[in-house]
């Protein structure tokens, strides 16, 4: 994706592929790979803004005989993507709207 | 570069900083190396992937400041000293003086405003009490008297207001112009960075 992003979108997609279980840092760069391009020193700052927020709370579990850091969305990061959501599909209406008008116009 | 030089490079950079903040963030690289390693990468090039340390150090120092100049307590001075600091790197060169003369030039004119307005304002009531005195030994009636004095009350405390408000407003522009600058370290770090890896 070569566009800029919206500001925070890229904390949304962290906390989106935190939502079906808990992950860890090199794991949420594999995982949001498709869609975005995530930089590791692009990541922590987002991590740590998110759990400051209190968006997502942290655990150390050991992994390999090593300790590793794994993330958890709470329910204030939930309700933060339910507002993106909401936030989008009134983004979707102009977008309809918008296209809808354009409809025989010539391109 | 093994794993041990790349974490003495990031402390040597962020010296100075928050420690348990820089703690912070040599375990996160720490981690994430390790991860690189159990999926094949060697030492090196799990390093050498996460890009240049200078500009990743550049992007963490940025955010920091960015954070740090929206914080109403902070020092705005200080920290654009340490902003100034971070542009010493040669890409950052150009930012640098970009900063080093908007800032000054704003932080002077602010000043000048500031204390033109404080100045007045204390010879004001300088004046009001040299003509109360005046007036008193050339026995002038009380209501004169009364009438001068209200009149150069309410203009000093203008004059004082307005550089209170001048000294508020004036730092939190020079907090906006910090937190730009930083803003466009990290813009230009995280470009460069992309470069490399």
């Amino acid at each position: 994706m070569k566009v800029q992003l919206k500001k925070g979108l890229l904390d949304i997609i962290v906390l989106a592929a935190l939502l079906k279980e808990d992950g860890y840092g090199y794991q949420l760069i594999q995982d949001t790979k498709d869609i975005v391009e995530m930089s590791e020193s692009t990541l922590y700052p987002i991590l740590r803004r998110l759990e400051d927020n209190k968006f997502l709370t942290s655990y150390k579990s050991e992994y390999n005989g090593r300790l590793r850091k794994y993330y958890r969305i709470t329910s204030a990061g939930v309700n933060q993507v339910n507002s993106f959501l909401l936030e989008w599909k009134n983004m979707n209406r102009i977008y309809d709207y918008i296209k809808e008008r354009m409809k025989g116009e010539q391109a | 570069m093994n794993k041990r030089n790349f974490y003495r490079e990031i402390e040597k950079s962020l010296k100075g900083f928050n420690e348990y903040e820089v703690n912070r963030i040599i375990e996160y690289f720490d981690e994430m190396i390790n991860d690189k390693m159990d999926k094949g990468l060697s030492e090196a090039e799990a390093i050498a992937s996460l890009g240049d340390v200078t500009n990743i150090t550049n992007t963490m120092k940025a955010e920091i400041m960015m954070e740090r100049s929206e914080n109403p307590k902070g020092n705005s001075f200080k920290d654009f000293w340490i902003i100034l600091g971070i542009c010493a790197s040669p890409i950052l060169i150009p930012i640098g003086i970009g900063l080093f003369i908007s800032f000054l030039a704003i932080a002077f004119s602010i000043f000048v405003v500031f204390f033109s307005f404080g100045v007045s304002s204390v010879f004001i009531f300088i004046t009001l009490f040299i003509s109360l005195f005046e007036m008193i030994s050339a026995g002038d009636p009380v209501s004169s008297m009364m009438l001068v004095s209200g009149a150069l009350l309410v203009v000093g405390s203008l004059m004082a207001m307005v550089s209170i408000l001048v000294y508020r407003i004036g730092s939190k522009v020079l907090k906006i112009i910090n937190g730009w600058f930083s803003k466009l370290i990290k813009n230009k770090s995280k470009k460069e960075e992309r470069r490399y890896a």
